[in-house]
């Protein structure tokens, strides 16, 4: 089960652009995957970019699902960024643009509900938060962007791109939050308090509702599913 | 999702100066390239150098047959092409930095990226002059740093920090009343800086009565006093704008890296380090004998336990006032008290990981000294760091005398830094034969006792440059020249002189600078020794960084970075070395 929440900041909103935030999610019995990308807003096509990075993304995770737990981390990064650039370039060409005009950050999480296994994706400074009954974790952060992101269409970002693999543990919900979005749940570089609690109680609307009322000046987008244990029988 | 303008700026800049210096070739980068080409004769490699060859040749639309395998071909093919030599190169190389030079962000620059990220946009200060935008902040937060003092033998306080008298009656004198704190900050203006014009030193020492008005400007300004001054003034800055300090704590719920409030980030790593853009300000040239000519540019010194002090309490949930008057506090307390200056084994590593919860044999999840108790923590830095501020100095008659240093200068020394550079040094001497008075060729795609006799024709030639902008210019590739020359033996001690990096008598001197410039001449010299293969601007570029950013980092230093000039003119002029 999976829940979003998306507001255009009001850096877009002014110039009557939308938002640059797309997430995308799909899901069978035993295996989950949810996706954001959030475009680069200085490119003429984030929007367009940030759509096909977020559908490929969650379209290649959840086919290849089995296949994708079992490789290694590089082999994860090198696959999913060589698939998402042919289909950027493909796009690209269809709209006689250059390919980084299409440029997005991108994050990703695929949960196998048997194993409980969670294989995490990041590329860019978006950042992956989950959330259990004792408290909050990130066990993706953004990645440092004084240097400027990495981001989809930049030589050699696959090496750049962060992948977890790791054990949901006692984790029970799993958040992908766009820069926008992260930025207002921490006050300086902590978590807000009430973030926390909403976070551990599984708020999802009542999160939604706080960031709305922050205003924010950046796209604010989150997307979060829930990490549950299916019976035998239900992927069997 | 955004990349901040300052990174993205340097960024095209580099690869600008890639993209023109990548096809930028002279007549002997072509010769250099077919003698690689000969010896790769029936070799594995020759069609990788042909293809070099090829990708040269093409910038001057030559486009010889295929699989041609002798290097006589091309060399018969280049014979009558119209290839620059090296001198209208040069000019092409002093013309394409100085272009660049408004991309390079100043300390100004910096700081004023600062305050408008960590600033209250509901305060409605950002139309105002940065240092007054500044100055209302350490007014309206930091209450006029009144809380940084001492208590005098006599049991009275002192304050540290002067200045309030002046600012409230500056306000008093132009609204007509004594002030309410709230009046004194709507109410100050720019005009209240022209008190700091032709005051006396004293009156602008910390104590003096100008002493909030001189950091504030020395902050805006990017001046970097001596005697640790403004490192001193950097912590009360970050407290007063509610900066943070990242060490992946999760005792009160998750931490993230925030790269716009960092204080390691954003103070001492883009703002205090050794920018040389601060030549282009004439008060800085006219003025520099009284300023640092070279921060460390090693950042936050975790031996010092009063930079300890300062980021515990910057990590505190407090206002910063409560944050400057206990860190205050604590820093006079500890003061010559504990060990004695003993200090832990394994120096910066050892101290760094005590802050970041690693352990000697870098062991992680070890818990971290910033979360301990307030009591723990002061009883731990007693307990581990040197805090004698009290030091004996004996002269050559044997006469013992007393000085009390500033805390924030304690255990300054920098000996893993100290010991690369002068292993640099011997490796200069023993394997090139290249003694210290032999670094002296400094800057070298410009020749600068000729650029002076060579401004009418450089002006003429490009008529858009004043012959300012082209002075100040000059200047500061003086100031980078001078920087990167060993000190010449038997001459007088001019200012000039005074800032070589090369002039490094103690680990107490290291800077990163120093470092860095031993490296460059041992890189040249590596590179004139093996006959390199390295050719143009951008492969050069790379190679330096892979070969510099392993010792910078073993130093604590930040590897070579495209944001800051001085790192890539000492590029550019190896580059240019390697093309003489």
């Amino acid at each position: 089960m999976t829940y979003t929440f998306s507001t255009t900041g009001s850096h877009h909103l002014e110039r009557k652009e939308g938002s640059q935030d797309v997430v995308s999610h799909q899901e069978n019995a035993r295996y989950a995957v949810i996706t954001l990308a959030d475009g680069v807003s200085s490119c003429t096509n984030g929007r367009e970019g940030a759509e096909v990075a977020s559908r490929e993304m969650t379209r290649l995770l959840f086919h290849k699902a089995e296949h994708f737990m079992d490789f290694p981390e590089e082999t994860v990064a090198e696959l999913s960024l060589a698939h998402i650039r042919w289909e950027l370039q493909q796009k690209a060409d269809a709209m006689h643009i250059d390919v980084k005009e299409l440029s997005s950050t991108l994050c990703s999480a695929l949960y196998d509900r048997k194993t409980r296994k969670l294989l995490l994706v990041n590329l860019g400074d978006g950042m992956i938060i989950t959330g259990s009954k004792s408290g909050c974790a990130v066990p993706a952060m953004p990645s440092d962007s004084r240097n400027g992101c990495y981001v989809t269409t930049t030589p050699e970002a696959e090496k750049k791109m962060r992948v977890y693999k790791m054990d949901a543990g006692t984790a029970e919900t799993i958040y992908l939050c766009s820069d926008g979005a992260w930025h207002n749940l921490f006050e300086r570089s902590r978590m807000r308090q009430e973030v926390q609690t909403m976070i551990k109680m599984k708020r999802n609307k009542q999160l939604g509702d706080y960031l709305q009322k922050q205003d924010p000046f950046d796209d604010c987008t989150f997307i979060t599913m829930e990490l549950k244990k299916k019976s035998e029988r239900n992927y069997a | 999702m955004e990349i901040r303008t300052i990174t993205r700026r340097a960024q095209s800049a580099l690869e600008d100066l890639n993209k023109e210096f990548g096809s930028l070739y002279t007549r002997r980068d072509f010769d250099h390239k077919l003698a690689d080409l000969k010896d790769a004769e029936g070799m594995t490699n020759y069609l990788e150098v042909l293809s070099e060859l090829e990708k040269m040749m093409a910038v001057f639309d030559i486009h010889p047959k295929k699989h041609m395998d002798n290097a006589k071909y091309y060399a018969d093919l280049l014979r009558d092409v119209d290839i620059p030599e090296y001198e209208e190169v040069r000019d092409k190389m002093l013309m394409a930095i100085f272009k660049k030079l408004p991309i390079y962000a100043s300390p100004q620059d910096y700081m004023k990226r600062m305050v408008d990220t960590l600033e209250d946009p509901k305060d409605g200060w950002r139309d105002d002059p940065l240092r007054v935008r500044i100055l209302k902040q350490f007014i309206k937060y930091g209450d006029y740093l009144q809380g940084i003092c001492h208590k005098n033998a006599n049991g009275t306080i002192a304050r540290d920090i002067g200045g309030k008298a002046q600012i409230v009656r500056y306000v008093q004198e132009k609204i007509g009343h004594r002030p309410t704190n709230q009046e004194v900050w709507e109410n100050v203006d720019d005009g209240i800086f022209a008190k700091l014009e032709g005051a006396a030193r004293d009156q602008l020492r910390p104590r003096g009565m100008f002493g909030l008005l001189k950091i504030v400007n020395d902050l805006a300004q990017g001046y970097f006093r001596m005697e640790g001054n403004t490192k001193r003034a950097l912590y009360y800055f970050a407290i007063v704008y509610n900066m943070t300090y990242y060490i992946g704590a999760d005792d009160n719920g998750p931490e993230v890296f925030d790269a716009k409030t960092d204080v390691d980030a954003n103070l001492f790593r883009d703002y205090y380090v050794n920018n040389l853009m601060r030549y282009l300000s004439p008060e800085y040239r006219s003025e520099r004998s009284r300023y640092q000519a070279d921060p460390s540019g090693q950042g936050i010194n975790y031996k010092n336990y009063a930079e300890m002090v300062y980021l515990y309490y910057i990590r505190k949930d407090l206002t910063a006032v409560e944050k400057l008057q206990k860190a205050n506090d604590m820093i006079n307390e500890l003061a010559d008290s504990g060990n004695g200056g003993r200090r832990l084994d394994g120096g910066t590593k050892t101290y760094r990981g005590l802050v970041h919860g690693v352990a000697p044999d870098g062991e992680t999840d070890v818990l971290t000294v910033m979360t301990l108790r307030e009591d723990e923590f002061k009883a731990f830095l007693k307990e581990c760091y040197d805090c004698c501020i009290t030091q004996q100095v004996t002269d050559k008659n044997g006469k013992v005398t007393y000085n009390t240093i500033n805390p924030i200068q304690i255990a300054l020394e920098q000996n893993t830094a100290y010991e690369l550079y002068k292993e640099t040094l011997q490796t200069l001497r023993e394997d090139y034969e290249i003694t210290l008075d032999k670094c002296n060729y400094g800057l070298m795609f410009a020749e600068l006792d000729e650029m002076h006799d060579y401004a009418d024709e450089f002006l003429e030639k490009h008529p858009d440059i004043t012959a300012k902008q082209f002075k100040d210019y000059t200047g500061l590739l003086e100031s980078f020249d001078s920087f990167i020359k060993a000190k010449a033996k038997g001459e007088n001690d001019s200012e000039e002189e005074n800032e070589s990096s090369l002039d490094v008598k103690s680990a107490n001197d290291m800077t990163r600078t120093s470092l860095l410039t031993a490296l460059y001449y041992l890189y040249n010299a590596m590179l004139e020794a093996n006959g390199s293969r390295w050719r143009n601007f951008k492969e050069l570029f790379e190679d330096f960084r892979d070969t510099v950013d392993p010792q910078l980092e073993e130093a604590y230093y930040q590897p070579l970075s495209a944001k800051n000039i001085f790192d890539v003119m000492l590029v550019f002029s190896s580059y240019a070395y390697m093309n003489l």
